[in-house]
Protein backbone atom coordinates (compact mmCIF):
# COMPACT_ATOMS: atom_id res chain seq x y z
CA UNK A 1 0.00 0.00 0.00
CA UNK A 2 1.46 3.55 -0.83
CA UNK A 3 2.11 5.77 1.96
CA UNK A 4 0.09 8.98 1.68
CA UNK A 5 2.17 12.00 1.65
CA UNK A 6 2.47 13.16 5.20
CA UNK A 7 0.05 15.49 6.84
CA UNK A 8 2.51 17.71 8.21
CA UNK A 9 6.22 18.87 6.82
CA UNK A 10 8.82 18.02 9.30
CA UNK A 11 8.84 16.51 12.54
CA UNK A 12 6.63 16.97 15.77
CA UNK A 13 7.34 18.06 19.22
CA UNK A 14 5.80 18.39 22.71
CA UNK A 15 5.60 22.20 24.33
CA UNK A 16 4.43 22.57 27.87
CA UNK A 17 2.72 25.77 28.89
CA UNK A 18 1.11 25.91 32.44
CA UNK A 19 -2.61 24.79 31.40
CA UNK A 20 -2.09 22.26 28.66
CA UNK A 21 0.73 20.19 26.50
CA UNK A 22 0.89 21.27 23.35
CA UNK A 23 1.93 19.29 20.14
CA UNK A 24 3.93 21.61 18.05
CA UNK A 25 6.15 21.59 14.81
CA UNK A 26 9.08 21.07 15.82
CA UNK A 27 11.02 23.48 13.65
CA UNK A 28 8.74 26.40 14.78
CA UNK A 29 7.68 25.90 18.06
CA UNK A 30 4.76 28.91 17.62
CA UNK A 31 3.18 26.87 15.14
CA UNK A 32 1.14 24.57 16.73
CA UNK A 33 -1.78 21.77 15.88
CA UNK A 34 -3.04 20.41 19.13
CA UNK A 35 -3.59 21.27 22.48
CA UNK A 36 -4.35 18.51 25.74
CA UNK A 37 -5.63 20.28 28.70
CA UNK A 38 -4.18 19.24 31.75
CA UNK A 39 -6.63 17.73 34.58
CA UNK A 40 -6.13 15.50 37.06
CA UNK A 41 -8.04 13.01 35.29
CA UNK A 42 -6.87 13.15 31.86
CA UNK A 43 -2.87 12.38 31.01
CA UNK A 44 -2.57 15.07 28.90
CA UNK A 45 1.37 14.48 28.98
CA UNK A 46 0.84 11.33 27.72
CA UNK A 47 -1.94 12.12 24.79
CA UNK A 48 0.98 14.42 23.62
CA UNK A 49 3.89 12.83 23.35
CA UNK A 50 2.44 9.50 22.24
CA UNK A 51 1.33 11.71 19.25
CA UNK A 52 4.66 12.77 18.80
CA UNK A 53 5.94 9.50 19.12
CA UNK A 54 3.93 7.85 16.32
CA UNK A 55 3.90 10.80 13.98
CA UNK A 56 7.39 11.14 13.97
CA UNK A 57 7.94 7.46 13.30
CA UNK A 58 5.53 7.52 10.43
CA UNK A 59 7.58 10.32 8.56
CA UNK A 60 11.23 8.21 9.33
CA UNK A 61 9.41 5.12 8.49
CA UNK A 62 7.36 6.21 5.37
CA UNK A 63 5.56 2.40 5.30
CA UNK A 64 5.35 2.50 9.45
CA UNK A 65 1.60 2.39 10.11
CA UNK A 66 -0.14 3.38 13.35
CA UNK A 67 0.32 1.29 16.57
CA UNK A 68 -3.65 0.07 15.55
CA UNK A 69 -4.60 -0.87 12.05
CA UNK A 70 -7.04 1.66 10.46
CA UNK A 71 -10.42 0.14 10.00
CA UNK A 72 -10.02 -1.73 13.45
CA UNK A 73 -11.24 -0.11 17.02
CA UNK A 74 -8.92 -0.16 19.77
CA UNK A 75 -9.47 -1.24 22.69
CA UNK A 76 -8.77 1.98 24.35
CA UNK A 77 -8.02 5.25 23.44
CA UNK A 78 -5.37 6.11 26.07
CA UNK A 79 -1.93 5.69 25.17
CA UNK A 80 -0.15 3.28 27.24
CA UNK A 81 1.65 4.85 30.75
CA UNK B 1 7.45 32.18 27.41
CA UNK B 2 7.83 29.95 30.31
CA UNK B 3 7.20 26.80 27.87
CA UNK B 4 9.19 23.86 27.30
CA UNK B 5 10.12 21.99 23.91
CA UNK B 6 10.69 17.80 23.89
CA UNK B 7 11.29 16.93 20.35
CA UNK B 8 11.47 13.05 20.02
CA UNK B 9 12.55 11.31 17.77
CA UNK B 10 12.10 7.80 19.19
CA UNK B 11 10.59 4.37 18.56
CA UNK B 12 6.71 3.89 19.11
CA UNK B 13 7.89 0.67 21.41
CA UNK B 14 5.11 -1.53 21.94
CA UNK B 15 1.98 0.04 20.10
CA UNK B 16 -0.10 -1.09 22.95
CA UNK B 17 -3.14 0.55 24.29
CA UNK B 18 -4.33 -0.41 27.67
CA UNK B 19 -8.47 0.15 29.12
CA UNK B 20 -8.18 2.93 31.35
CA UNK B 21 -11.96 3.39 31.71
CA UNK B 22 -13.97 6.34 31.87
CA UNK B 23 -13.04 8.13 29.20
CA UNK B 24 -13.40 5.44 26.47
CA UNK B 25 -16.90 5.94 25.67
CA UNK B 26 -19.09 9.38 25.18
CA UNK B 27 -20.37 10.51 28.10
CA UNK B 28 -23.07 13.25 28.28
CA UNK B 29 -21.32 15.78 29.82
CA UNK B 30 -18.14 15.06 27.41
CA UNK B 31 -20.41 15.11 24.36
CA UNK B 32 -22.50 18.54 26.02
CA UNK B 33 -19.20 20.55 26.65
CA UNK B 34 -18.67 20.44 22.91
CA UNK B 35 -20.52 24.04 22.73
CA UNK B 36 -18.00 25.59 25.10
CA UNK B 37 -15.81 28.15 23.03
CA UNK B 38 -12.12 27.36 24.57
CA UNK B 39 -10.69 30.84 25.62
CA UNK B 40 -7.80 31.86 23.98
CA UNK B 41 -4.60 31.24 26.01
CA UNK B 42 -0.89 31.73 24.98
CA UNK B 43 -0.99 29.30 22.44
CA UNK B 44 -3.19 31.57 20.72
CA UNK B 45 -1.97 34.42 21.43
CA UNK B 46 1.36 33.78 20.52
CA UNK B 47 0.05 32.80 17.30
CA UNK B 48 -2.05 35.63 16.72
CA UNK B 49 0.94 37.76 17.23
CA UNK B 50 2.96 36.12 14.61
CA UNK B 51 2.73 37.77 11.00
CA UNK B 52 -0.24 36.17 9.29
CA UNK B 53 -0.40 35.29 5.58
CA UNK B 54 -3.56 34.61 3.41
CA UNK B 55 -3.34 31.44 1.22
CA UNK B 56 -5.90 31.23 -1.81
CA UNK B 57 -7.00 27.65 -1.30
CA UNK B 58 -9.67 27.85 -4.54
CA UNK B 59 -13.10 28.87 -5.49
CA UNK B 60 -15.88 29.44 -2.85
CA UNK B 61 -17.81 27.28 -5.42
CA UNK B 62 -15.73 24.00 -4.93
CA UNK B 63 -16.79 24.47 -1.52
CA UNK B 64 -20.50 24.17 -1.32
CA UNK B 65 -22.38 23.78 1.84
CA UNK B 66 -22.08 20.49 3.58
CA UNK B 67 -18.95 19.70 1.86
CA UNK B 68 -15.49 19.47 3.33
CA UNK B 69 -11.82 19.24 1.56
CA UNK B 70 -8.16 18.98 2.25
CA UNK B 71 -6.04 21.23 1.02
CA UNK B 72 -2.32 21.79 1.75
CA UNK B 73 -1.32 25.38 2.69
CA UNK B 74 1.52 26.21 4.48
CA UNK B 75 3.49 22.75 4.56
CA UNK B 76 0.36 21.43 7.10
CA UNK B 77 -2.77 19.73 5.39
CA UNK B 78 -6.04 21.37 6.64
CA UNK B 79 -9.27 20.14 6.58
CA UNK B 80 -12.07 23.15 5.09
CA UNK B 81 -15.21 22.79 5.93
CA UNK B 82 -18.33 24.92 5.36
CA UNK B 83 -21.15 24.14 7.60
CA UNK B 84 -23.78 25.92 6.75
CA UNK B 85 -21.99 28.85 4.80
CA UNK B 86 -19.49 29.12 7.86
CA UNK B 87 -15.92 27.79 7.21
CA UNK B 88 -13.85 25.76 9.42
CA UNK B 89 -10.49 24.78 9.19
CA UNK B 90 -8.79 21.80 11.05
CA UNK B 91 -5.45 20.28 10.88
CA UNK B 92 -5.33 16.75 9.15
CA UNK B 93 -4.12 14.56 11.55
CA UNK B 94 -5.49 13.05 14.87
CA UNK B 95 -4.20 13.46 18.01
CA UNK B 96 -4.81 9.75 18.71
CA UNK B 97 -3.09 7.58 16.20
CA UNK B 98 -2.23 10.45 13.51
CA UNK B 99 -4.62 9.72 11.25
CA UNK B 100 -5.76 11.24 8.34
CA UNK B 101 -8.90 12.95 10.18
CA UNK B 102 -10.35 15.55 8.09
CA UNK B 103 -10.38 12.69 5.33
CA UNK B 104 -13.25 11.25 7.15
CA UNK B 105 -16.34 10.85 4.53
CA UNK B 106 -19.08 13.17 5.72
CA UNK B 107 -19.89 15.38 8.44
CA UNK B 108 -22.57 14.09 10.52
CA UNK B 109 -24.06 14.94 14.11
CA UNK B 110 -24.02 12.17 17.21
CA UNK B 111 -26.02 11.17 19.82
CA UNK B 112 -25.84 12.85 23.14
CA UNK B 113 -27.73 12.61 26.65
CA UNK B 114 -28.19 15.19 29.26
CA UNK B 115 -29.44 15.77 32.33
CA UNK B 116 -31.79 18.57 31.40
CA UNK B 117 -33.59 15.91 29.25
CA UNK B 118 -33.58 13.11 32.14
CA UNK B 119 -30.45 11.38 30.33
CA UNK B 120 -32.36 10.20 26.82
CA UNK B 121 -30.11 10.10 23.67
CA UNK B 122 -31.31 12.28 21.24
CA UNK B 123 -29.28 13.31 17.97
CA UNK B 124 -27.56 16.37 17.80
CA UNK B 125 -24.40 18.66 15.91
CA UNK B 126 -25.83 17.27 12.75
CA UNK B 127 -23.33 17.78 10.01
CA UNK B 128 -20.77 19.26 12.64
CA UNK B 129 -19.05 16.05 13.52
CA UNK B 130 -16.25 14.55 12.01
CA UNK B 131 -15.24 11.41 12.61
CA UNK B 132 -11.40 10.05 11.98
CA UNK B 133 -11.42 7.35 8.95
CA UNK B 134 -8.94 5.42 10.75
CA UNK B 135 -10.17 4.50 14.71
CA UNK B 136 -13.88 6.73 14.89
CA UNK B 137 -12.80 9.49 17.10
CA UNK B 138 -14.80 12.40 16.72
CA UNK B 139 -14.85 15.71 16.78
CA UNK B 140 -16.92 18.97 16.83
CA UNK B 141 -15.83 20.92 13.87
CA UNK B 142 -16.57 24.61 14.68
CA UNK B 143 -14.77 23.98 17.63
CA UNK B 144 -11.97 21.39 17.32
CA UNK B 145 -13.13 19.48 20.40
CA UNK B 146 -12.95 15.65 20.81
CA UNK B 147 -16.11 14.60 21.81
CA UNK B 148 -14.80 11.70 24.00
CA UNK B 149 -11.89 13.35 25.33
CA UNK B 150 -12.98 17.15 25.82
CA UNK B 151 -9.04 17.91 26.99
CA UNK B 152 -8.26 17.11 23.67
CA UNK B 153 -8.70 20.26 21.45
CA UNK B 154 -7.19 20.91 17.46
CA UNK B 155 -6.20 24.29 16.59
CA UNK B 156 -8.85 26.02 14.58
CA UNK B 157 -7.72 27.51 11.49
CA UNK B 158 -8.84 31.19 10.17
CA UNK B 159 -10.62 30.36 6.77
CA UNK B 160 -13.07 33.02 5.15
CA UNK B 161 -14.71 33.49 1.73
CA UNK B 162 -13.94 36.51 0.34
CA UNK B 163 -14.70 37.83 -3.44
CA UNK B 164 -15.31 34.44 -4.52
CA UNK B 165 -12.39 32.40 -2.77
CA UNK B 166 -12.03 30.77 0.07
CA UNK B 167 -8.81 31.75 1.89
CA UNK B 168 -7.08 30.51 5.02
CA UNK B 169 -5.03 32.94 7.36
CA UNK B 170 -1.72 31.12 9.03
Amino acid sequence: MEEPDPQVEGKLAVREEESAFLVVRAEDPDDWLVRFEKSPDFPAREWAENMVHVYNRRLSHRLAGPPTPPGRRPASYHPEP
Amino acid sequence: MASEIRKDDGEFENGAFASTGSHDRHSPGEAGAARREPVPEEADLAAMARERKEHVVGDASDFPAGSHQVVTVGGRQIGIFNINGEFYGLPNVCPHQTGPLCEGKATTGTLVARKEDDWKFRWDYEGEIVACPWHGLEYHVPTGRCLAFPNINLRRYEVVAEDGKVKVRL
